[in-house]
């Protein structure tokens, strides 16, 4: 798990968001399998050298998004229950943040919708050939 | 709480022990250089009659193992009796007939051990040398309260020693500041008062090196214990409130100190006549003197001659024990009332 | 454990206010970080929380209790100096604090040591200025004090014993104890710290949680088709906490609701309106200069 969770605290993302996002994206990928154990706050805490309450906040986050469970006293575990229409949100989330922040720039450097659209098309039959 | 203090007493401890030892090392080989000398006989006087030709000269043993030497010399008209006890000290009879009465005034000479009588009797004088007589008590006191003095001057800024830097550690233990300054300065005390103690052992020590000692402790010398004790406190205290607000100069004026109250001391209490600059420094001296520990400490009379003591400053100890007393509570006062206001 | 309360904190020296009616709240548990330039007032506050300076207005409460000889069993503080006795081995200092402490764990401490390669049987003085600081930081954290104050426990160490530092800090915190430090290496404070306060020449000018304050605030960029423009409508929002302008570029500084007031400057006419994150060290230049940070943050800052 630590070898899979990284965070650049130098960043201007909060540490704790950075966690949610790479816990989904393990959880997405695959990596992180359902019913798997995730480390302590502590040990978390204590591996990438940040302040365990943000752990901890991370933690709560995720368990509120149902995509892990905190059994008290054993610790904090992926979601067994539908872990796989989690990984699909999951991914989801991931994909649509990348769009709308692409989307976004479009619109900031005065492109029209139709522009949009054509990159858009340009971009799916490049990643997404075979579902044409 | 006072580790570091007790530290820092141990350390001051270690050191006079050191000297101490070194001055008793010193009185060995001083004395193991005259055995091997032979003659440790200082009289020459008597060495000259023992070896003059016209003497005769006769020893002998008394049953408590002293040896005995008695020197006629009719020629001189001179008769010496030594009996010499070795460790025990020694004992010279001299009786001389001298041609002119009254030429020798009655004397009684006592310095530490050594005891010099002479008595007149007519043309005859007889003169009593006693090596080893029992000796004062104060001796080993004043002795003993002058290390104490200057183990007390090495001790005196304990308050500076911890505004030089260390008020952080000091000041943010589970303790008051005052019982912490209290428990220091009793620390401190302690350690004076031990020096004392460890400076009359040790005196007994490099005595035996030489003689038996024999001293008796007389009334006086409780006085002269409590006079020396509370005057190195009081000297102690002088220090410690004249440092207590320092960082880096205390170390000055512990140097200082004893030049300077020595001076002060010495001019308030010298004779200076009546003419004007004289009234002027005992105007400025005096008063400042009076708040001196030194002033107060007089180390007893030095010698005596005929009862009478010589070399001394001796005023009533009677008023001098209560006013170190004061003069050590005011300054210990003063300088917790400094610590309570420092700040880091 | 306990919740720090300082209030109206002043602390004047000569005509100079060193701390000038600073109030904060330091929550139970928190890894609290103090950060400003030098002469903030940084090490004074730490002192008049501590009692080695007399306070000039202003009171400080630990669980709303004035601080007692006693509050010192509870209370660990690291100066920013090294305050040890240059004469004292190392292990005399370790001594020293198991007898005034009564919950020191000197086995801890003699732990530490090791781990920061210190031989115990060293005076002081023949340490380095690092070595010092490290010695200072062991005894601290073998202190099982509930509340650590540590002015700079990182400075002259080397890179890996200022992790190690940054390590028993994190590992106070997961014990639930509240630890109060400063330090220059932003960074550190950034790892460690849950909630910061930023101080200059003597004033609180910041105080949050890190990680709100980069969630909220950000600079939003736009570019003008003409030098020609006005900010009506925009500039006034009580949300935006400076504004810069320099030709036809506009950046606004902006303490929350970044997306809506980019999207507000984009229907103003502005082009390339870009969202840029802030690390804690440009949220802490913009704090103590609010005019030179600009142009840094700019050429650092990521868009999103």
């Amino acid at each position: 798990m630590p070898a899979v969770l990284t965070v650049d605290p130098r960043s201007g993302v909060p540490i704790y968001l950075q966690i949610i996002d790479q816990v989904k994206r393990s959880v997405a990928l695959g990596v992180l399998q359902a019913g798997e154990q995730l480390p302590t706050v502590k040990q978390l805490a204590l591996d990438l050298t940040i302040n365990p309450n943000t752990v901890a906040r991370a933690y709560r986050d995720l368990e509120r998004d149902s995509v892990i469970e905190t059994a008290p006293g054993r610790g904090s575990f992926v979601r067994a229950d539908g872990t796989a229409a989690n990984a699909n949100a999951a991914a989801v989330d991931i994909a649509r943040d990348a769009l709308e922040s692409g989307l976004r720039e479009a619109k900031s450097v005065g492109l029209a919708r139709e522009d949009v659209r054509r990159l858009l098309e340009t971009a799916l039959d490049r990643w997404f050939p075979e579902e044409r | 709480m006072t580790y570091v203090e007790w530290l820092r007493v141990r350390a001051a401890l270690k050191w006079t022990a050191i000297v101490l030892g070194a001055i008793v090392l010193l009185i060995l080989i001083l004395r193991i250089v005259l055995l091997a000398g032979g003659k440790d006989d200082a009289l020459a006087f008597v060495h000259g009659v023992e070896t003059d030709a016209n003497s005769h000269v006769v020893r002998s043993t008394l049953p408590d193992g002293t040896r005995r030497t008695t020197i006629d010399n009719a020629k001189d008209s001179v008769h010496i009796t030594i009996d010499d006890s070795g460790y025990q000290g020694k004992r010279i009879t001299i009786s001389e007939t001298s041609s002119h009465p009254g030429e020798h005034a009655p004397k009684n000479i006592v310095m530490g051990s050594l005891n010099v009588q002479s008595a007149a009797n007519g043309r005859e004088t007889i003169t009593t040398i006693d090596t080893n007589r029992p000796e004062s008590f104060a001796y080993y006191g004043a002795i003993a309260t002058f290390i104490a003095l200057i183990v007390a001057t090495i001790l005196a800024a304990p308050f500076a020693r911890e505004n030089d830097g260390h008020l952080e550690i000091a000041l943010t233990k589970p303790i008051g500041r005052t019982a912490l300054a209290l428990e220091s300065i009793g620390v401190d005390l302690l350690g004076i008062v031990a020096a004392w103690v460890m400076s009359v052992i040790f005196l007994i020590i490099g005595h035996s090196i030489f003689e038996a000692p024999h001293f008796v402790f007389m009334p006086g010398d409780v006085m002269i214990v409590g006079l020396g004790l509370t005057g190195a406190a009081a000297w102690y205290a002088m220090l410690c409130a004249a440092t207590a607000s320092m960082r880096r100069a205390f170390g000055v004026v512990l140097g200082l100190s004893w030049p300077v109250s020595a001076l002060l001391v010495l001019l308030a209490k010298l004779p200076l006549g009546n003419g004007q600059i004289g009234q002027i420094v005992h105007f400025i001296t005096v008063p400042l003197a009076r708040i001196n520990p030194f002033y107060y400490l007089h180390f007893g009379p030095a010698f005596t001659v005929d009862g009478r003591p010589q070399g001394s400053l001796a005023v009533s100890p009677a008023y001098e024990l209560p006013a170190l007393a004061i003069l050590a509570i005011v300054y210990l006062a003063l300088a917790v009332w400094q610590w309570r206001r420092v700040e880091a | 454990m306990s919740t720090i309360q300082i209030s109206n904190l002043r602390k004047n020296y000569g005509s100079l206010a060193a701390v000038a009616g600073l109030s904060l709240q330091i929550p139970d548990g928190c890894v609290f970080g103090l950060l400003g330039p030098n002469g903030s007032g940084k090490t004074t506050t730490f002192k008049c929380m501590l009692d080695l300076a007399r306070r000039s207005s202003g009171e400080v409460l630990y669980d709303g209790h004035a601080l007692a000889p006693e509050t010192f069993q509870n209370v660990a503080y690291v100066p920013e100096r090294s305050v040890l006795y240059e004469w004292m081995t190392v292990a005399q200092h370790v001594e020293m604090n198991r007898r005034a402490f009564a919950k020191f764990d000197a086995a801890r401490a003699m732990e530490l040591l090791q781990q920061f390669n210190i031989d115990p049987r060293k005076r002081a003085r023949a340490l380095s200025k690092g070595m010092r600081t490290a010695v200072m930081v062991a005894l601290a954290f073998a202190r099982n004090a509930g509340v650590l104050i540590l002015d700079e426990p990182t400075s002259g160490l080397d890179p890996v014993n200022q992790r190690h530092v940054l390590s028993l800090i994190i590992n106070e915190a997961a014990r639930g104890n509240t630890v109060v430090f400063s330090s220059h290496q932003i960074g550190q404070v950034e790892r460690a710290a849950e909630r910061i306060a930023v101080l200059d020449r003597g004033r609180l000018v910041l105080d949050g949680a890190v990680d709100d304050l980069k969630a909220d605030r950000k600079i939003v960029e736009g570019i003008f088709p003409g030098v020609d423009f006005t900010l009506d409508g925009i500039a006034g929002d009580p949300r935006i906490a400076r504004v810069d302008r320099t030709e036809r570029i506009v950046r606004l500084l902006v303490l929350s609701g970044a997306d809506e007031i980019a999207a507000r400057l984009a229907s103003a006419g502005a082009g390339g309106v870009r969202v840029l994150d802030l690390n804690l060290e440009d949220i802490f230049l913009y704090a103590v200069s609010p005019s030179d940070a600009t142009a840094d943050v700019v050429a650092q800052g990521s868009s999103s």
